[in-house]
């Protein structure tokens, strides 16, 4: 069991939640179980490619979406 | 020569029941073309005729039109109205109870130029309700100029759409340039000129090919300059001086079919026909498919104060109507004759100013 | 060849599909294969750990011959609609967007005001847009001049199956345009297409009546069939209608006879 003091609360798609302190974007991807999805990724309504996830840390109270294509008209 | 041509000169599937309506072979009679036109022509327009009365402003040309009174070749004599002159000219044509009238020049001279047109413009829309003009093909911004000099409308016909015909009929001038004059539409409406009117000189070559030529370029104009009011004539060749022979003889019927042709291809576009055709013919044709008629034309210079001086015209005009006989024949069909149907407070460049066409 | 231009992308599939509304995402794949449609439009939605078939990214990209055009829906402003086309791009690298913005999530009547602002932004960075509207011909020339791709007006309401209500507007916008028009919503059988063919639109994109179907795929082998017979008609020439107007008495007898 991590240290509470270690985990930030984060907005993920709408609905609060924890990661550890430090994570970063492609680690969240990892925790959720999305690997091999293609997904666009947003922190904070700004858009992160994946080339820069791994590099992008972050910080308690962020936003995040992650966005896939689903069907629609 | 066809590589110049603009792709809208080219066959479209959309104009497979225009071709059909123009030839006499086709399954629409003359009758059932009639019925429809007259239609859709009083669903659109109503019972109305919109009149307007052309005054020609000067006859120096340095064009050779073979067909044409006013050709540089001919003997005509030549003038031009000053401005003193074009203000009685327009009061007379004012007596006669017109107020949309339509100025007329040859090609571009030093004896009428620009300059001379703006002020003419000027002159005219201080008298009249509707100033359109008939001249030479200008610039984007000669044409802006000029509608804020009061000029709603320019009338440019092609001529013949035919284009070793024209070749051969404008043996020399300005007007030898079949592209540029087949651009100048589009850069009267994007200089913010109101309505264009377009046309062919019928006997020039093959009508059918002409007709169909025509409603190729209208369309084009009607789909980039979709703000745009847009007309066509129906000009049969005339005896003029100069005694041209045209190589194809347009008959009654055959003019008829082609004008309920476009009407029905074309429900929103006004058609015009001019004293040159007969009284019987305009008043036929009245109701059946044309908006807009010209009256008690004269086609010379100053001929609206001098009525005696009618030789030598451009052309000779065959329906010599006075505008209250003109009328009366007209409100016997049942159909009012608009001598006022814009409001000169409109007048002025097209508002917003359209942008050129995205390509 | 009688192909659709959009842009620099040609295509010989004049019908569009959608993806929503199907019983499954393998029902979708096949029917998409049946249709032989070549593009296909897609939305952008959230992604749940709980529903991870929901993800159709990696289905369709395999599927040979298939471009995708994502849309906006679920936008109800342009600036929604501006950075849900930002985000589809990143995801699907097509510079196709279908501009689609319904603030009333009863009737899904496209707002034209946000629309033409959104669609304004979008073809000055280079989206082919395709902006889902009222039946408006200025609004489509509005669009066209704002750079827009193609316009994609509706027939009727989105999945109310009224079919082309909206026939004199479409008649008017085709008429009148100079880029493709794409009829998009309210099409419930074949014929509809057909008859938005012949009109002249230049492909039609079908989304319920083809996923709510009792067999999808042969639905859209239907359609498919429907709009290239009404592409080929179209081309041909129509043969009129006799009888439209008939005059009580001859209307040209003052031509005296022909000679």
């Amino acid at each position: 069991m991590p240290d509470q003091q270690n985990m930030i609360t984060i907005q993920l798609n709408g609905e609060p939640g924890t990661l550890p302190e430090g994570s970063s974007l492609e680690d969240l991807l990892a925790i959720i179980g999305s690997e091999g999805k293609t997904m666009a990724t947003l922190v904070n309504d700004l858009i992160v490619r994946p080339e820069n996830r791994a590099g992008c840390t972050i910080q308690a109270g962020d936003r995040i979406e992650l966005l896939i294509f689903a069907g629609g008209g | 020569m066809n590589a110049t041509l603009p792709e809208w000169l080219n066959p479209s599937p959309d104009e497979t029941r225009f071709r059909e309506m123009l030839s006499p072979e086709s399954s629409w009679t003359l009758e059932r073309l009639a019925a429809e036109s007259r239609a859709i022509t009083l669903r659109r327009f109503g019972r109305t005729m919109t009149l307007y009365a052309p005054l020609y402003l000067s006859n120096h040309c340095p064009s050779g039109c073979a067909y044409c009174g006013f050709a540089s070749d001919r003997t005509t004599p030549r003038s031009r109205l000053e401005q003193d002159e074009l203000h009685t000219e327009l009061a007379a044509m004012k007596n006669l109870g017109i107020s949309d009238v339509l100025l007329l020049t040859g090609e571009r001279t030093r004896n009428a130029d620009f300059d001379y047109l703006r002020r003419s413009v000027e002159t005219a829309a201080s008298h009249m309700q509707r100033v359109s003009i008939e001249a030479f093909p200008m610039s984007t911004e000669e044409y802006r100029e000029l509608a804020r000099a009061g000029c709603t409308g320019i009338t440019i016909y092609q001529e013949t759409y035919d284009r070793e015909q024209y070749a051969r009929l404008h043996r020399w001038g300005p007007k030898k340039d079949y592209a540029e004059r087949l651009d100048t539409p589009s850069r009267a409406l994007e200089g913010g000129i109101k309505t264009a009117g377009l046309g062919v000189l019928l006997g020039l070559a093959d009508p059918q090919q002409d007709a169909l030529m025509l409603y190729r370029h209208i369309r084009h104009l009607g789909r980039t300059w979709w703000r745009a009011g847009l007309s066509i004539s129906f000009p049969r060749i005339r005896p003029q001086t100069g005694g041209y022979q045209p190589p194809f003889s347009v008959s009654d019927h055959q003019l008829a079919r082609m004008i309920f042709a476009f009407r029905i291809a074309l429900p929103d576009v006004e058609l015009v026909l001019s004293t040159r055709e007969s009284p019987a013919f305009r008043d036929g044709m009245a109701g059946l498919g044309i908006t807009r008629m010209s009256i008690a034309s004269r086609t010379t210079v100053g001929g609206y104060t001098e009525p005696e001086n009618n030789k030598n015209g451009q052309f000779h005009i065959h329906d010599d109507r006075s505008t209250e006989k003109f009328c009366k024949a007209l409100k016997a069909k049942q159909i009012e004759p608009v001598f006022k149907n814009w409001e000169h407070a409109y007048n002025g460049p097209s508002s917003p100013e359209p942008a050129p066409p995205a390509t | 060849m009688d192909s659709l231009q959009i842009g620099t992308y040609t295509f010989s599939s004049r019908l569009i599909l959608g993806t929503g509304k199907f019983s499954s995402a393998q029902v979708m794949l096949e029917t998409l294969r049946a249709s032989g449609t070549q593009l296909v439009t897609v939305a952008l939605r959230r992604f749940n750990r709980e529903r991870p078939g929901d993800d159709l990214f990696t289905p369709l990209s395999t599927m040979a011959g298939i471009t995708l055009m994502p849309n906006t829906s679920g936008a109800s402003t342009a600036a929604e609609a501006v950075q849900a086309a930002r985000i589809a791009r990143e995801l699907s690298g097509s510079p196709f967007i279908k501009v689609e913005i319904h603030p009333n999530p009863q009737h899904l009547m496209p707002d034209p005001i946000e629309t033409y602002e959104a669609s304004k932004i979008l073809a000055k960075e280079g989206f082919l847009v395709m902006p889902y509207i009222p039946a408006d011909p200025v609004l489509a020339k509005r669009l066209e001049e704002a750079g827009c791709a193609s316009v994609m007006p509706l027939g009727s309401a989105i999945g109310s199956g009224q079919g082309l209500a909206t026939a004199e507007m479409l008649r008017i916008i085709i008429r009148e345009s100079n880029i493709p028009v794409i009829v998009d919503a309210g099409l419930r059988s074949p014929s509809e297409a057909a008859l938005a063919m012949e009109t002249g639109c230049s492909a039609v994109l079908v989304n319920s009546a083809v996923a709510v179907a009792g067999n999808p795929p042969a639905m859209a082998e239907a359609f498919a069939g429907a709009v290239e017979a009404g592409r080929k008609a179209f081309r041909a020439g129509i043969m009129e209608k006799s009888g439209t107007a008939v005059a009580t008495s001859p209307l040209t007898t003052f031509l005296g006879p022909a000679s």
